[in-house]
């Protein structure tokens, strides 16, 4: 692809100037935007540079005499001028180059242009017709994390909340909950493998398959609508414009797992995918050779290494007509977590009304190997100038065993618990998608897309151990008590066809009309079995009892086995006007029908077995952008968004659990917003950027769980439309770079209070007690009054250098509302610094090392009432405050190679 | 020119803005939700030829009835079981459903089973035996479970709208089996049916004189609505856990004159647990509980009465023998929760008049059970109501020897060995000889007789201060519930407190079996 390679001119200046040090900015002829990396030296002698972040260079101390500079960089013309350099006197210059177009057809354009750059993403961000956020691979691939879970914690206005292995796993957008956010794969929404809910975990996506992350914070009527908080699009990596191959290998470790706390796993090769049950048909009586216990046999291995690879190659061929890109990316990754844990108990009435109240304390220690895996395809044919199409397929997989070993350690008689978990997390999307110019005024584009979400476990194992000991310490018995082993299998599927139609009504009006149909399955299997210790035997092994099962049959009538059945069809009318060239206007309507059947287990003596729920949303909203000058934005925003209740909520099956009964409601809605954002956008040169918004939201129906108006004693919590909350805030975004020297930062306020019914037990007098419903005000679960990032960026090109030491900061939130008054578990204040930095060894070959939670931050959750309970257990630190939950991660250390051509 | 652009922008916005309102108006009032009906049926006159389906009217005497599909008793409808009446419950039937069919008598509406000494009611198994020999485990030699812990059928299953319930004279055995889709309030799918089960705050259920036998979890659970629970037996309770009567939030009533022998954790036990306004409070005296709390392996899970999560009550006059713990005051969930410092028993629960006890005999047969008898508190002195025990706390000599929290090692709070075979502790039941070796090796009353010889120790020495408990305001709604004395719609007597200890007090008016 030699034509595609740098064609050099040679530009000649001569300058009669003289210095010993010369100094200067690089920049884009056109655009005026800093050329990173551009490099500068002194033709024919040591003497180089590159332009750092803001675009300028320096060469130092250069001897008096004439000199050839040569300037280039990828994609642009080179230049070459002569200098005359006198002592003592410095010399400088501003330079400005040419993009390198000759011969680039219109197609191939859209491929050289570096769309994995930090600049490439500034320039999506300003032309972008709303408000969003935009993270490129560049950055991410400097950042520690391995996931697209953590990475979002990075994002101006977002937040994560962590799996047990302190993994971001769901986002929180601008203070709104998980559920009030979607998905999207290249555009197209993607379903979640969760067995109940609809939003995807993020913690399955390898970071290194990116191109760019978007998080969209505000709609225009050809997206989808339910993102109250917002939507996150992973763009995956695209084709580029010539060969380009990438390969990563890296190994390191975590830094919780050491000898004396190894990492306890187990071997998963022979755990059956398939529930007795499953095999041999729902009269089967399963006996207890049926049943493996290899998930319960644990090794222990002291510093388990972790590793990760990645590897893409990607070309354009057939006269530049198709381009590919096919990526793969593998992690191995051992994670440890030491945690404090107190169980929810129904508080007591005294001393004071709520009193919190524990019921077990829990030492427990996770181990988790994660293992995922990502395998990308993208392909695009350009059939002729008028007709392009492109397909798309990713597979992500994260097979996670877990295993949780807890006691009480104040229990006199001590049961020591171990449960292993082993999950098989996947999803496939794969679409196909053509762009056509009919007219040359009439664009239509149409997507198909199959996308499916399954989750399976193959082994669910809770046993217990019972230690009796004597009163002076030493032991009585070991006892086996009853062990479960479960088997669930979800799957979740949506098949979907885009349309969109534009046309150019004038050269100022485009009109465009489309919409979509997805047809949605979705199907839960849950089979369990309790397996009986023959009693009188004491406990050496796992493999060394014996078993039998009293009730050998697996309920096939479980309440967690229901399918579902979506459809959603959605059409709008959008309207995109410019006038004066510096207003533009994006509006017009959106409206979803979504149609939900269900059916599930509960008894035909009980009404809402089956069921459908049709609603339909109209989803106005109105976009403005005002350019006060080419660098500066004024964006404000009205858009009518949607929260779908999830498959599982709206059924009113019942599950008992310790304190209270979960049950569904067949009558809740669908929670609406009206959403308003204005901000203001400068983009400087490179990479700086400021962004300055606000936003407002009205939440009508919001889903809270409360207590519901149930006669039995246990008392149902389920989800209700609660009224109207409101969630306002600001974000700021500061991106500045001097040199070499760069900094990011983003902070968000965010506000927001609801008011719901809560259950208070208390005292009526001395001989009774008693309990009601109060309201209680309070934030959105998952919403920080406070959060932000800063990151420090150094960036040498010339020694091809990168580091970077980045803090993210989470203001306490809640993070589970209580149906308790006043008991909900707050998260408090977390900060982490993590640390990468990258050096180029060889040409292309780069060295990285990646460290996370360099300060070994805890994450800490507590009931924010008057300790009751005594300093001295584990985890009390405050007088005000109850400590529920202490999870301590320690360090993450990766190091490895990079490879790219 | 220009005029015409005008006009063109004009036209172009009207065509807009009606294309807008169509597809707006398009989409309103469509919301709806529409949900499967409850299965109905109108309730038809019950006949020797029934075998299920909604039912209404008398089931002789005389005539055996084979129920094979749920029985229900809708809203507003009453079934009365005359005395000597025979319903077989289908058994569970592995080949139908996965195993997972049981049969149940649901309730919405009102029961009246109306058995009486001489023609009492069954609620069985046909040709199902019983196995009660001594020692017998809950499994054989084979892997064959004890038929009492099977759950051979679900349960009578009142739901959220039952108004009464009365049960007398009538033996209801080996129910309890696994109700794969729950059919009512209270019992989760996929959980053990309770054998009778009662959940509604506004109702009334009485169960007098019967008797209760098997179990795989509580044999009754009442989840709200005043009782009277009285003179009734129950044998080889709950599987690996249960209580011969479970009481939630919201439900006041008596429990007395009952025998419990065998079951797996408790006789009563009352906890709070719940959302129901109204305290659960539990009135327990005058009941001989034998050899319980065995099958229930977890330790600190009482195994004679109970009281947890703020219940309120008292216990007075019981004959405790054998059983794992005695009289357990808790209000944590779990018995070893207490064991925290500061994250105890609430005070007030053990300050009179919440919950008040004495005057209860314990007889025990190791020193295992006997650090168990008395009720302690979090690192206070001495019981409070220990001294009115048999045997004296301090008359014995014992001391409290440590405090809350423990390290790991057995709860001994007091050296309880003197308390062991202490003299004046064997009630001297009429036949059932003590002491024994192995107390789980009894479970069932056949063949025993629980009336006390001349000369026991627990004659005489019962408290009366008290009378049985028979009213009960809610405090969020001020609806005042009683306890109606009937000798078909109610309690047939309120038998208060005896001045003999145990269910079968000398002068009669206690337990009839």
């Amino acid at each position: 692809m030699q034509r595609y390679l740098l064609l050099t001119f040679f530009f000649l200046t001569t300058l009669s100037a003289i210095a010993s040090n010369l100094k200067g900015v690089v920049s884009d002829k056109t655009t005026g935007e800093p050329l990173v990396g551009a490099t500068v030296y002194l033709k024919n002698t040591s003497y180089g540079t590159a332009v750092g972040l803001d675009g300028s260079f320096v060469l130092k101390n250069i001897p008096s005499g004439s000199y050839s500079v040569i300037i280039s960089l990828v994609g642009y013309k080179s230049i070459e001028m002569s200098v005359n350099v006198v002592e003592g006197k410095d010399l400088e210059f501003n330079l400005s180059m040419d993009e390198n177009t000759n011969e680039l057809s219109e197609i191939i354009v859209r491929g050289v242009a570096d769309q994995e750059s930090d600049l490439s993403v500034r320039r999506v961000e300003q032309r972008s017709e709303i408000v969003m956020n935009v993270m490129s691979a560049k950055s991410i691939q400097l950042l520690p994390d391995l996931t697209v879970g953590n990475i979002l914690q990075r994002v101006s206005g977002v937040s994560i909340t962590r799996n047990s292995s302190g993994d971001g796993q769901y986002a929180i957008i601008r203070g709104m909950d998980k559920r009030y956010s979607y998905t999207l794969v290249n555009g197209v929404k993607i379903p979640s493998p969760d067995s109940k809910n609809r939003y995807v975990p993020l913690d399955i996506f390898p970071a290194d398959l990116l191109e760019r992350l978007e998080v969209i914070k505000a709609l225009t009527p050809n997206m989808e609508g339910d993102a109250i908080g917002g939507a996150m699009n992973m763009i995956m990596k695209s084709a580029p414009s010539s060969l380009a191959i990438s390969a990563t290998l890296a190994g390191g470790y975590s830094n919780i797992l050491t000898a004396n706390r190894p990492f306890a796993g187990f071997s998963t090769s022979n755990l059956s995918a398939k529930s007795p049950e499953e095999l041999y048909g729902p009269r089967y009586a399963a006996k207890p050779a049926d049943f493996g216990v290899s998930q319960l046999q644990y090794t222990n291995n002291s510093m388990p290494i972790n590793s990760t690879m990645s590897f893409s190659i990607g070309n354009r061929i057939w006269k530049d007509k198709l381009g590919f890109v096919v990526a793969a990316s593998y992690q191995n990754i051992y994670r440890g977590t030491n945690s404090i844990f107190y169980t929810l108990n129904q508080p007591k009435p005294d001393p004071e009304p709520n009193t919190y109240l524990f019921s077990e304390l829990q030492i427990r220690q996770f181990n988790t190997l994660q293992n995922r895996l990502g395998l990308h395809s993208k392909l695009d044919y350009s059939i002729d100038k008028n007709n392009k199409i492109s397909g798309y397929n990713l597979f992500v997989k994260l097979d996670e065993s877990q295993h949780r070993n807890y006691y009480d350690p104040a229990n006199v008689v001590s049961d020591v618990h171990d449960r292993s978990r082993y999950t098989t997390q996947k999803i496939y999307t794969s679409s196909l998608r053509g762009d056509h110019s009919i007219f040359p005024k009439l664009k239509l584009d149409w997507t198909i897309a199959y996308s499916n979400a399954t989750s399976n476990t193959p082994a669910w194992s809770d046993m217990a151990v019972r230690y009796t000991f004597n009163p002076d310490g030493s032991l009585v018995s070991k006892e086996l008590t009853d062990f479960s082993q479960q088997w669930t299998n979800n799957s979740d599927n949506d098949k979907t066809s885009y349309l969109n139609l534009s046309y150019q009504l004038k050269s100022n009006l485009d009109i465009s009309a489309g919409g979509f149909a997805r047809f949605k399955n979705r199907d839960n299997i849950r089979d369990s079995y309790v397996l009986n210790p023959v009693t009188g035997n004491r406990f050496t092994t796992i493999e060394k009892s014996n078993f039998f099962l009293i009730d050998p049959y697996t309920n096939i009538s479980d309440p967690n086995n229901y399918t579902a059945k979506e459809s959603v069809f959605a059409y709008y009318i959008q309207g995109k006007y410019s006038l004066a060239e510096k207003l533009q206007l994006i509006g017009g309507l959106r409206v979803e029908n979504t149609n939900l059947e269900w059916h599930s287990q509960l008894s035909i003596l009980k009404p809402g077995r089956d069921g459908n729920k049709i609603y339909a949303n109209p989803l106005p909203s109105l976009n403005v952008k005002y350019s006060l000058t080419p660098r500066q934005n004024l964006r404000a925003s009205y858009y009518k968004a949607l929260s779908r209740p999830s498959f599982f909520e709206v059924i009113p099956i019942e599950l008992s659990g310790d304190n209270w009964t979960d049950s569904g409601n067949p009558l809740l809605n669908a929670a609406t917003a009206d959403n308003y954002d204005a901000r203001y956008e400068f983009f400087g040169r490179g990479n700086d950027q400021v962004l300055a918004g606000v936003f407002y939201k009205n939440i009508q129906n919001a889903i809270e769980y409360t207590f519901a108006n149930t006669t039995v004693s246990s008392g149902n919590v389920s989800p209700n439309n609660t009224g109207t909350a409101i969630n306002y805030g600001l974000e700021l975004v500061l991106s500045k770079s001097i040199r070499n020297f760069g900094v990011n930062a983003n902070y968000t306020y965010t506000n927001s209070s609801i008011t719901t019914l809560k259950k208070v037990f208390y005292r009526i007098d001395a001989n009774n007690t008693s309990n009601r419903d109060e309201n209680q005000t309070r934030p959105l679960q998952g919403q920080s009054n406070h959060i932000a990032n800063v990151s420090f960026i150094y960036k040498n090109s010339k020694l091809g250098f990168d580091a970077q030491l980045s803090w993210v900061f989470t203001g306490r939130r809640i993070n589970f509302v209580s149906p308790y008054k006043d008991l909900d578990y707050w998260q408090r204040d977390f900060s982490q610094v993590d640390f990468s930095c990258e050096k180029r060894l060889w040409k292309k070959f780069q060295f990285f090392v990646k460290i996370t939670n360099l300060l070994d931050a805890p994450l800490i959750i507590e009931v924010v009432r008057t300790n009751t309970i005594n300093a001295d257990q584990p985890g009390q630190d405050s007088r005000n405050s109850i400590v529920v939950q202490k999870d301590e991660f320690h360090q993450t250390f990766l190091t490895g190679l990079r490879f790219k051509l | 020119m220009k005029t015409k652009s005008k006009f063109s922008n004009a036209k172009q916005a009207i065509v807009w803005v009606a294309f807008l309102s169509l597809i707006a108006f398009t989409s309103c009032d469509s919301s709806k939700t529409e949900v499967s009906a409850a299965f109905f049926q109108a309730g038809k006159p019950i006949d020797a030829a029934t075998t299920g389906g909604a039912v209404k009217g008398t089931m002789l005497t005389g005539v055996t009835y084979r129920i094979s599909t749920d029985l229900i008793v809708n809203e507003g409808d009453t079934l009365v079981i005359q005395p000597g009446v025979k319903i077989y419950m289908g058994a569970a039937d592995p080949a139908k459903n996965g195993g997972n069919s049981v049969t149940n008598l649901i309730v919405r509406g009102t029961l009246l089973s109306l058995g009486t000494k001489e023609k009492p009611i069954y609620f069985t198994v046909e040709n199902q035996a019983k196995t009660d020999t001594p020692g017998a485990a809950v499994t054989d030699a084979n892997g064959v479970v004890d038929p009492a812990y099977k759950g051979l059928w679900g349960g009578i299953l009142g739901d959220s709208k039952t108004k009464l319930m009365v049960i007398k004279w009538t033996h209801v055995e080996f129910g309890c089996g696994k109700l794969a889709a729950s059919p009512v309030s209270g019992i989760t799918s996929g959980n053990p049916a309770y054998m009778i089960s009662f959940v509604n705050p506004l109702g009334v259920f009485i169960l007098e004189d019967s008797w209760v036998y098997g179990g795989v979890d509580d044999p009754i659970r009442i989840q709200g609505g005043m009782f009277n629970v009285m003179r009734n037996t129950f044998e080889k309770g709950g599987l690996f856990g249960g209580e011969s009567l479970n009481i939630k939030s919201g439900c006041v009533g008596n429990y007395a004159y009952n025998v419990t022998i065998g079951s797996a954790t408790n006789g009563p036990k009352v906890s709070n647990k719940g959302s129901n306004a109204l305290q659960a409070t539990a009135y327990m005296y005058n009941n001989t509980i034998i050899n319980s709390g065995y099958r229930r392996d977890k330790p600190g899970r009482g195994g004679s009465l109970n009281f947890e999560e703020g219940a309120k009550g008292l216990a007075f006059n019981n004959i405790v023998v054998n059983c794992k713990y005695g009289l357990r005051i808790l209000t944590a969930d779990k018995g070893s929760s207490s064991q925290y410092s500061n994250n105890p028993l609430s005070p007030a629960d053990f300050v009179s008049p919440n919950i008040t006890y004495g005057n209860n005999l314990y007889y025990v047969d190791n020193v295992d059970l006997a650090n168990q008898i008395y009720p302690v508190e979090s690192g206070t002195g001495i019981p409070t109501g220990a001294n009115a025990d048999i045997p004296n706390f301090t008359t014995l000599g014992i001391a409290i020897t440590s405090t809350f929290p423990l390290s790991k090692s057995v709860v001994t709070i007091y050296d309880g060995t003197k308390a062991v075979q202490a003299s004046g502790t064997n009630p001297l039941f009429k036949t059932f000889t003590l002491p024994v070796t192995k107390p789980s090796d009894i479970a069932y009353a056949t063949g025993f007789d629980f009336n006390l010889q001349v000369g026991s120790p627990a004659i005489g020495k019962g408290f009366t201060g008290f009378s049985p408990i028979n009213t009960a305001k809610d405090p969020t709604t001020g609806t005042v519930l009683t306890i109606p004395v009937s000798a078909n719609f109610g309690a047939t007597v309120l038998t208060g407190p005896n001045k003999d200890l145990g269910a079968y007090p000398t002068d009669g008016s206690g337990n009839k079996h």
